[in-house]
């Protein structure tokens, strides 16, 4: 049964939907920006698209890749959005054809350039609905420049795993091999059969629904592998730095921006990173959702992940709950209020810290709906 | 000891009241604290991961 069918007969709770539909929404909205040159305008000739994962994982990845390719053509613009995806893999395909449909016409307003992508979802998304636009990848085009990359003939031997989503794109991974051997990385193949690739358990955005599973993908993924793996997919390195393997990203060695350590970036803050990517590529301040500033400790930071709660929900709650009124404090000052949220009701205890600042203490949700008592006064 | 919280709005002290909850069509009832002026019922984090969390799964199972 699908998704669709079975939240229409109330089998399945909304909430991990839901979550990757806003993620998808944030980035189209308050996250994205067009940035073209000006002395470039109407003669572009590049397009780049990062795609809603690349800034969510590491704010400068988007710039700093947009920086690369501007040194191999200025002609080029860049678009912070997303390609629908999200909305595709629970079976919102008229969400996802009214995306498909903006981004085509966005396409046709700019000139036809070029399109760029540093995702090979995004890739398999758009080759499917929109073959006219006939998308490169970024590996493609920065393996046919005559760019010159930086060298790392010191690194251990790298575990290369291509993304499921590269399954019959041999050009892809061809492309990738040549920069590693532009930049002397030393690198295996993981998996060689490229029609047969396996996924890092991102696709399908199955985490909400079945944590467990999407965990189970990554471990039989990596857990025989010994090396650090080197991706080609923000997501793939993400759950592979999660998983606690060590874990390259190209654009780390082509930008020199991250080691082999960085952790996997917070689910519940990637909506931030998106603002921060925007910004970094317009040259401005990040602006809070809401003008509501949180600090938000590792601990709670980690178990938003696990709620598959954003620090947006949080700005939300304490936003309705300091504007209406409707919270509980404690003796120590502490307020406590709740968000009904698509199917869940969610909790925080935050302290206020003076103006637009709150410290959050702690979140949980649950998902039955809790009725006002019989006997409340006027009810 | 026990945590005392009062409603923001009314200034009251929350008192505990029966509450019924509704999930996938079944009702459930259990005393709570809430508001004894506007009626805002608290649940805490004990309660939300640990018991409500449990029936979640059970009705959701059925």
């Amino acid at each position: 049964m699908g998704w669709k069918k079975m939240f229409g007969r109330k089998k399945l709770p909304p909430f991990p939907r839901d979550f990757w539909l806003e993620e998808m929404e944030q980035a189209r909205d308050d996250a994205a920006a067009l940035i073209v040159p000006p002395e470039y305008q109407g003669r572009l000739k590049y397009l780049f698209f990062p795609g809603c994962q690349l800034g969510a994982s590491d704010p400068r990845y988007p710039q700093a890749v947009y920086q690369l390719l501007l040194r191999a053509e200025p002609a080029t613009a860049m678009w912070l959005s997303c390609c629908g995806a999200p909305s595709y893999w629970v079976g919102e395909i008229e969400q996802y054809r009214s995306v498909q449909a903006e981004q085509h016409q966005q396409w046709e307003s700019l000139g036809r350039p070029q399109v760029v992508l540093a995702c090979m979802s995004c890739k398999k998304i758009i080759d499917y609905v929109l073959p006219d636009i006939q998308p490169l990848t970024v590996y493609e085009v920065l393996a046919d420049s005559g760019l010159q990359l930086p060298l790392y003939p010191q690194l251990p031997e790298l575990a290369l795993a291509d993304p499921c989503m590269s399954r019959d794109e041999p050009q892809v991974r061809q492309a990738v091999c040549t920069l590693l051997e532009r930049m002397q990385v030393p690198y295996q193949i993981l998996h060689q059969d490229i029609h047969t690739l396996p996924c890092c358990g991102f696709g399908g955005n199955i985490e909400g629904p079945n944590l467990a599973a999407a965990q189970a993908a990554a471990q039989r993924r990596i857990s025989s592998e010994e090396r650090p793996i080197l991706a080609y997919c923000v997501n793939c390195r993400d759950v592979f730095a999660g998983a606690g393997k060590q874990s390259l990203h190209i654009i780390d060695l082509l930008t020199g921006l991250n080691g082999l350590e960085r952790p996997t970036p917070h689910l519940s803050l990637r909506r931030d990173n998106r603002r921060l990517a925007k910004a970094l590529a317009l040259g401005g301040e990040k602006e809070e959702f809401l003008g509501i500033s949180l600090e938000i400790s590792e601990e709670t930071a980690r178990m938003m992940d696990e709620s598959l709660l954003s620090a947006d929900h949080i700005r939300r709650l304490i936003a309705r709950a300091e504007q209406s009124g409707d919270y509980f404090i404690d003796e120590q000052q502490i307020h406590i209020a709740r968000l009904p949220l698509c199917g869940v009701t969610i909790w925080a205890e935050y302290r206020p810290l003076g103006g637009r600042q709150y410290q959050l203490i702690s979140v949980y949700f649950h998902r039955m709906e809790v009725e006002k008592t019989d006997e409340a006064a006027g009810k | 000891m026990e945590r005392k919280l009062v409603c923001a709005r009314c200034g009251k002290t929350l008192e505990n009241k029966e509450t019924y909850f509704a999930y996938f069509g079944h009702q459930l009832h259990t005393d709570l604290p809430c508001c004894p002026q506007c009626g805002q019922v608290y649940v805490d984090k004990e309660l939300a991961e640990g018991k409500m969390r449990n029936t979640e799964a059970e009705l959701e199972d059925k």
